[in-house]
């Protein structure tokens, strides 16, 4: 019961701090309502990434997420030479040249996150025998310097 | 070391010219040569030229290998030329061919006629009671007085020892007795009661009155020709001496006149303290003319008591028969039998007493019949010898018999029962004054216990027997044949023995570590503690190492033993593998191999057990494995799939996208900062 009013109560804390968060940035969203409208449209990728991503860590949505925020500084420049105006928010919204850039942008972040883990395991396996070599070549060289005795810690080794 | 051992010693192991060993460059003895008429109860007599007079008539002693001769008296003894004497001119171990070893040599000028008596067996033609005087007691009175003024007992009175000056017969001289232990050859005929009844080997070094009593029997055996005691056994002899005392034993129906009676019975007197000294015949020669003393027999019983199938009817008698039958002693004490006959036949109050304390104490410690019966015979009889079972000893002879019998198992089982039961303390408190060489007898018996109840390498009964003996020879297999009784003549014998391949595994046993720890007071423990650990080869090997060092330094440091050497260097290979470098025993070996032409075995040592090289290895050897240990744990983890994992794939996988994200973003939002401001 205890443990359930303490999960409770962090949680009710969690929402609170949301609650804070959303009314201190209130002003701000305000202020730059167009650029907000702008960064709404083009960081869609990041959103899903973020959600996908399960990991407490979140690579997913930064890899993304900076590659996607990248592709949408085009728009926001141009919403910014335009006077930050909601036409021309809406008007740079529903321009496709955009969309392209920061999806496309996103993209690649999916590509990368997607592409490396069958290249760095290709890599690590190769790293992996090349250290074990290394490794079992120092112990021969201890063994012959210092003869058949110096293994005698090999089982405690293992069992560690 | 007695100087002429030093010079027998130093050159013993070289041959001479011509044929024969050469004993301190100037006697050569010819093995091959033997003269008979010569040879002494333990030693034979060869023929010897000296080297530097060739004309000199000479001839040697070659003593017993088993026996120790006199070693300590022989250069006092050689310096007395001008007494009647027959001196030795030299003496020490020399190259023997007939056996491969050393025997010990006893040269002597051949400057003197025939024996007196042919041998011990043969009877004379009895003689004239004026010749004994002025050719046998007045020429031989210079040599007792100086011998006796030195303390340096004879020991080997007797008519076959006794030698004409020339072939007019005029005159006599002492024959030799260095060629063996004080009294050892001497028939019982020759010695006090208390001395024949001791075993031969443990008659001990006795006492110038010992010689006075042997001159009164030679007396007695010249004036009676032998005829008393020429046939009987010993035992004979000795119950004749307590029946009727050594004068009537000796000279039985013999009659002489008053004046040649009076320095017999002072001579022959059985009580020590009342018996003639020297300076008696020197008065009685002078013209004192006293009345002779009276045998002083001892206390007859009333009714005799039967021991050992005879009847005995005075103390001595039967403490003399007790010591002969030692279970039926035992039966005697136990039974009261014997407290009955001193009371009431002997009417010995003291000794009852004496025997009822015995039997008391016997009962508190727990005495077995054995301890019971020899403390019984100590406080009935004190000044006989000490018995145990079949053992009788004189005890100042006790350590000599221990040596001399040293390899009868029984005799030393017997030895060592004795001496663990502390019966020659008990004996020597029963005796009378508290002299000093009673206070080291003691000291020396504390010894043997303390050693034997020790059985480790440098201890045990072989260290009790050089602790003792001081001069007693080695008795190592490796070395017994070289006659080794000083410690610098170890490494030549074993060098000798490694030449003739003698040594099968190691060279030291326990004779030769016992022998060395008695010899070289400076021995330190930790070398007996590292002989001791014969499961730990290369400890024990190293020990060898340290002792052989130890020897080398105490002896001729300059001299080489290139078989010897051979021998360590190819056993120092349990010492090689306690080091874990094998870089560092490969060419410690080869240092080895350089330092043994040198023919130091300090410097061997040195080379296998420096502290810092052995430190700097194990130090080396716990790092080496701390990193082996490393090694294996990485290859394990590898092996486990450290690496390649799926998880850590994963994981790296994700930090690299991030990276690369954040770098490629970092470099596009620089690109077009530059466009858009530009």
């Amino acid at each position: 019961m205890a443990e359930q009013a303490q999960r409770e109560k962090a949680k009710g804390g969690g929402t609170g701090k949301l609650v804070m968060t959303g009314l201190l940035m209130l002003p701000v969203v305000a202020v730059l309502l167009p650029s907000c409208i702008v960064l709404a449209v083009n960081m869609v990728p990041t959103f899903i990434a973020y959600v996908v991503d399960k990991s407490h860590e979140k690579y997913l949505a930064v890899t993304v997420g900076l590659l996607n925020a990248c592709g949408t500084v085009p728009a926001l420049a141009m919403l910014w030479l335009q006077g930050q105006s909601y036409d021309a928010a809406l008007d740079i919204s529903s321009n496709p040249i955009h969309w392209l850039m920061a999806y496309g942008a996103a993209a690649i972040g999916w590509v990368i996150y997607l592409g490396l883990p069958p290249v760095l395991g290709h890599y690590y396996g190769i790293t992996s025998q090349a250290r074990l070599l290394n490794h079992r070549r120092k112990q021969e060289v201890l063994v012959e310097a210092w003869g058949e005795e110096v293994r005698c810690e090999i089982t405690e080794a293992r069992n560690e | 070391m007695s100087d002429l051992a030093q010079k027998g010693q130093g050159t013993g192991l070289e041959s001479g010219p011509g044929t024969g060993p050469v004993l301190g460059d100037r006697y050569q003895i010819h093995p091959e040569q033997p003269l008979p008429h010569l040879d002494s109860p333990m030693a034979q007599a060869v023929a010897v030229t000296d080297l530097r007079a060739a004309d000199r008539k000479m001839f040697a002693l070659v003593c017993r290998p088993d026996l120790l001769p006199r070693i300590d008296f022989i250069p006092q003894i050689s310096r007395m030329e001008r007494l009647p004497l027959i001196n030795p001119v030299d003496a020490g171990a020399v190259d023997w061919p007939e056996t491969g070893g050393r025997r010990f040599v006893i040269p002597f000028e051949l400057n003197f006629g025939e024996r007196v008596c042919p041998s011990p067996d043969a009877t004379l033609e009895p003689m004239h009671e004026d010749a004994v005087v002025r050719n046998v007691i007045r020429p031989l009175m210079p040599g007792l007085k100086e011998l006796s003024n030195r303390y340096i007992p004879h020991r080997a009175i007797r008519a076959d020892n006794l030698f004409y000056t020339d072939d007019s017969r005029q005159a006599v001289v002492l024959g030799e007795c260095v060629s063996a232990p004080a009294a050892i050859s001497q028939p019982v005929a020759y010695e006090p009661i208390e001395s024949a009844m001791a075993r031969p080997s443990a008659r001990g070094l006795g006492s110038p009155a010992d010689d006075l009593y042997s001159l009164g029997a030679v007396l007695a055996f010249l004036l009676t020709g032998g005829v008393t005691i020429v046939g009987k056994s010993d035992e004979e002899i000795i119950r004749s001496k307590i029946l009727l005392g050594s004068y009537s034993a000796l000279l039985g129906d013999a009659r002489v006149s008053l004046g040649i009676m009076e320095p017999l019975r002072g001579l022959l007197c059985d009580d020590p303290k009342e018996r003639w000294a020297v300076t008696d015949i020197d008065l009685w020669l002078g013209g004192r003319k006293l009345s002779p003393k009276q045998p002083m027999l001892p206390i007859r019983a009333s009714r005799s008591l039967t021991m050992g199938g005879d009847e005995h009817w005075t103390k001595l008698s039967l403490c003399n028969a007790m010591g002969k039958n030692w279970q039926e002693a035992g039966q005697l004490i136990n039974s009261g039998e014997l407290e009955r006959w001193l009371q009431r036949a002997l009417s010995d109050d003291e000794a009852v007493h004496e025997l009822n304390e015995v039997i008391e104490s016997a009962s508190i410690m727990a005495d077995n019949e054995e301890r019971l019966t020899a403390k019984t015979l100590i406080v009935l009889e004190p000044s006989l010898p000490l018995r145990y079972k079949d053992l009788s000893v004189k005890i100042d002879g006790l350590t000599y018999a221990f040596a001399i019998d040293f390899h009868d198992q029984q005799f030393q089982q017997t030895f060592i029962e004795m001496v663990g039961t502390k019966l020659p303390q008990i004996y020597l408190q029963s005796q009378l004054g508290t002299r000093s060489d009673q206070i080291a007898l003691m000291k020396q018996f504390d010894m043997i216990n303390f050693f034997v109840d020790r059985p480790t390498m440098g201890a045990g009964i072989e260290r009790a027997l050089y602790e003792t003996n001081q001069a007693w020879p080695c008795q190592s297999p490796l070395v017994q044949n070289f006659y080794v009784y000083e410690i610098q003549d170890l490494l030549p014998a074993l060098e000798r023995t490694a030449e003739q391949g003698g040594i099968a595994n190691e060279v030291v046993d326990r004779h030769i570590v016992a022998f060395c720890a008695a010899r070289i007071r400076s021995l330190p423990n930790h070398i007996l503690r590292s002989l001791d650990k014969h499961d730990d080869v290369a400890t024990f090997r190293l020990g060898v190492l340290h002792l052989l060092a130890e020897v080398q330094r105490a002896g001729d440091t300059k001299r080489k033993y290139p078989a010897l050497f051979k021998h360590i260097t190819s056993s120092v290979q349990p010492i090689l593998d306690s080091y874990h470098n094998c870089a560092y025993r490969e060419r410690l070996a080869q240092e080895i191999e350089s330092a043994s032409s040198k023919g130091s075995f300090l410097e061997i040592l040195f080379l296998l057990d420096s502290l810092d090289a052995r430190n700097q290895d194990a130090q080396g050897f716990e790092s080496a494995k701390q990193e082996y240990a490393n090694h294996a744990r990485t290859v394990a983890w590898l092996q486990s799939g450290g690496l390649t994992s799926a998880e850590n794939i994963r994981f790296r996988s994700q930090q690299a996208a991030t990276l690369i994200s954040a770098t490629v973003s970092a470099m596009t939002i620089v690109a077009l900062s530059l466009i858009y401001i530009t």
